[in-house]
């Protein structure tokens, strides 16, 4: 109808408000936050980072060597049922520097943050690999450390 | 006699035949024949998902998702690696197609091959003096300068930089050879010809008096006889050109700014870039430039992105003087870049055919395209209008030593969504809304995609004006500033800072040391540049929308 009386009164369509400027505008300018709004880069915990694992929130972020990246473009391979959805919301810098799969690899987030310690120098080679792969193809979305009382 | 159930009856199938052409209309034929979906309006951008504190998310263009690249030449081979190519690239790929290709200087007509042939042998002359920097402050609009400034840009690759300037200059700048618009302007040099090597004029008339200066000759002089030069040639030797500086501009605040030749290659890429498929230029394109006197210094920067482009393409070019109706408009327009500050798009505002104006702007609201309102076959051939607009802060974005201002009530006025409707469909063309930083950027930093044909409230339109996407060259972010508190990077709102390849430098050194301190302070070494004064904010449809 809304044409045929446009045509007929020489009105235009108005489209939405994209800019939230006005009240009945959608435009997200009230604070309030969607689930699509970019993340802040900040500081994450075990605890916090494993709530983005594409299951329990869309996003899927994976901690290595200390540096938390969104993976969510990859959800072919980190998403639920992917190859390496174990990594999801985890640090995967062991199961990376391994080449291995298993959830003995990862740390629960209650549990501390794993050090590294006892790899090797080929281990930590292939692992400095993966860091350069993760930060060429994913955004950095902040650092993992210890929550204190907790790791 | 009907009876009344025999009425109630036709009255019932008339009603059911109305509202199913209704339904039909606006559910069927409009949705069938809308350019672009509401779905693509409302994700104009690509947005990075993660922002830092402060700032909001990256945004870029559609067309360069976040993990690739930005637009940073023309992708020429050479060997087998990839190079982005330069003005020699351009001109000699230009000439190779362009040996019939007229261009118009508002009455007069000149072949592209005299242009190059003049361009050629002032090359040769600037290169004989072994001068260091050509001053240019002739009008690019005119055929004498625009073959000057591409006599320029072809040395800029020969160790030599093109300076394009507003004015003659009122200080020795270490110019050799100034080129001047006509013998009335030898006036204004007031003795300063000492400076240079040569002054030439740009009038192939002799008209000069007894007292000149015996350095002040004419262009027919200093070039001598002219011989026609069909070709270009440029073999490039490495891939290092594009870093090479293109030209110098003087501003009208006093500085100078620095563009390489990959601002330019990066600016005539997106530019080809921005046109949908189905759409893109090719050897039927006749650009039109007709801008108020206000822009006639900044085409000497600006002019190239489009002119190159549409040559490159087999098209051709026409500069003209602000048109009083549409019949000062060439007949062959397919694409008219013009300034937003024309009368003549107001005068055309005032024109309307009534019904047809009105079905056809329903229909443009709708997002189909249509030709039912256009007032005049004189534009049959129109197909794009580009509206060239200013950033609010030209000064303050030019000059880098400026505090950040407090953003005040809307100042400036730019033609609403309403406004360029009306245009669309009185010139039955398409409109795209170009925002630019005349002095700092190469090209528009951001332009209304060729398809946007949105009316947005009028309460909106009051306060921002719509951009849309920025070009594929560049990226952008709004950031907090503590001068705009109510501004919130968190609602997608705050000042402009870019980053990309059609960014040009100060000149200067203590313009330079200012415009480095100001970046260091937003994310120094990421190659952020703020634009002082510009606010805004991006929509959730991806588009930048640029405060009033």
């Amino acid at each position: 109808m809304s044409f045929i009386k446009n045509f007929l009164t020489g009105g235009v369509k108005t489209s939405e408000d994209p800019t939230g400027l006005t009240q009945d505008g959608n435009g997200n300018n009230n604070g309030s936050s969607k689930p699509s709004d970019p993340i802040v880069e900040g500081k994450f915990f075990p605890r916090t980072l494993y709530k983005f694992n594409g299951h329990d929130d869309e996003k899927i972020f994976i901690a290595v060597k200390g540096k938390v990246y969104d993976c969510s473009l990859g959800r072919q391979f980190y998403g639920p049922s992917g190859p390496y959805s174990n990594f999801a919301g985890h640090d995967a810098s062991r199961g990376l520097a391994t080449n291995s799969f298993d959830l003995e690899t990862l740390r629960h987030w209650d549990q501390p943050i794993d050090s590294l310690d006892d790899l090797n120098e080929q281990q930590l080679g292939a692992l400095d690999g993966w860091v350069s792969h993760f930060e060429k193809k994913y955004p950095c979305v902040g650092s993992l450390s210890a929550e204190p009382g907790v790791n | 006699m009907l009876d009344w159930t025999t009425i109630l009856k036709y009255l019932v199938a008339a009603s059911v035949v109305v509202a199913t052409s209704i339904w039909f209309v606006n559910s069927v034929i409009i949705e069938s024949k809308r350019d672009l979906h509401t779905i693509s309006l409302n994700a104009q951008s690509n947005v990075e998902s993660v922002r830092k504190e402060h700032e909001t998310a990256i945004y870029r263009n559609l067309l360069v998702p976040t993990s690739f690249p930005l637009t940073t030449g023309l992708n020429l081979s050479i060997g087998y690696r990839l190079r982005n190519g330069n003005f020699s690239d351009l001109w000699s790929a230009i000439m190779a197609n362009g040996g019939s290709t007229i261009l118009q200087f508002h009455d007069e007509e000149t072949a592209l091959v005299k242009i190059n042939s003049i361009a050629k042998q002032i090359t040769e002359r600037v290169s004989s003096l072994e001068a260091q920097k050509v001053g240019i402050a002739t009008f690019i609009g005119s055929s004498t300068g625009f073959s000057v400034g591409v006599a320029g840009l072809m040395l800029s690759l020969e160790s030599c930089i093109p300076w394009f300037l507003h004015s003659i200059p009122r200080e020795d700048l270490g110019i050799d050879v100034l080129f001047i618009n006509d013998w009335k302007s030898t006036k204004y040099l007031n003795g300063s010809e000492k400076w240079y090597k040569m002054v030439v004029v740009c009038d192939w008339s002799d008209h000069r008096s007894g007292n000149c200066s015996e350095n002040i000759i004419s262009i027919k002089e200093f070039i001598g006889q002219l011989n026609d030069c069909s070709n270009f040639e440029y073999d490039p030797k490495d891939s290092s050109d594009d870093a090479k500086v293109l030209t110098y501009v003087l501003n009208p605040f006093g500085g100078s700014t620095s563009f390489t030749q990959m601002c330019l290659v990066s600016s005539v890429s997106s530019f080809i870039k921005s046109f949908p498929l189905g759409h893109s230029l090719d050897e039927n394109d006749h650009l039109t430039i007709s801008t108020s006197s206000h822009w006639n210094h900044s085409l000497s920067v600006q002019s190239w992105t489009k002119v190159l482009s549409t040559l490159l393409h087999g098209g051709s070019v026409s500069f003209i003087k602000e048109p009083r109706s549409l019949n000062d408009l060439p007949r062959k327009t397919t694409l008219l870049a013009i300034s937003g500050d024309s009368k003549f798009l107001d005068h055309v505002l005032t024109q309307s055919k009534g019904i047809r104006t009105s079905l056809s702007k329903a229909l443009f609201s709708e997002g189909v395209f249509n030709k039912i309102g256009q007032i005049s076959n004189q534009i049959d051939k129109l197909r794009c209008i580009y509206v060239l607009n200013d950033l609010k802060e030209v000064a303050r974005v030019t000059d880098f030593s400026s505090p950040i201002p407090e953003l005040k009530n809307p100042s400036i006025t730019r033609y609403s969504t309403s406004d360029l409707t009306l245009l669309r469909s009185l010139f039955g063309s398409r409109i795209v809304m170009e925002v630019y930083s005349p002095f700092t950027i190469m090209g528009p930093l951001s332009h209304t995609n060729y398809y946007d044909y949105r009316v947005l409230p009028s309460t909106v339109d009051d306060l921002v004006t719509c951009y849309g996407s920025f070009t594929t060259s560049l990226e952008a972010k709004l950031v907090d500033t503590k001068e705009n508190p109510k501004l919130f990077a968190k609602d997608r709102q705050g000042m402009l800072v870019i980053r990309g390849f059609t960014i040009g430098k100060p000149v200067d050194e203590k313009d330079l040391s200012h415009a480095l301190e100001l970046v260091k302070k937003f994310n120094g070494g990421e190659g952020w540049m703020p634009l002082l004064g510009v606010f805004g904010l991006f929509g959730n449809d991806g588009c930048f929308y640029e405060y009033k």
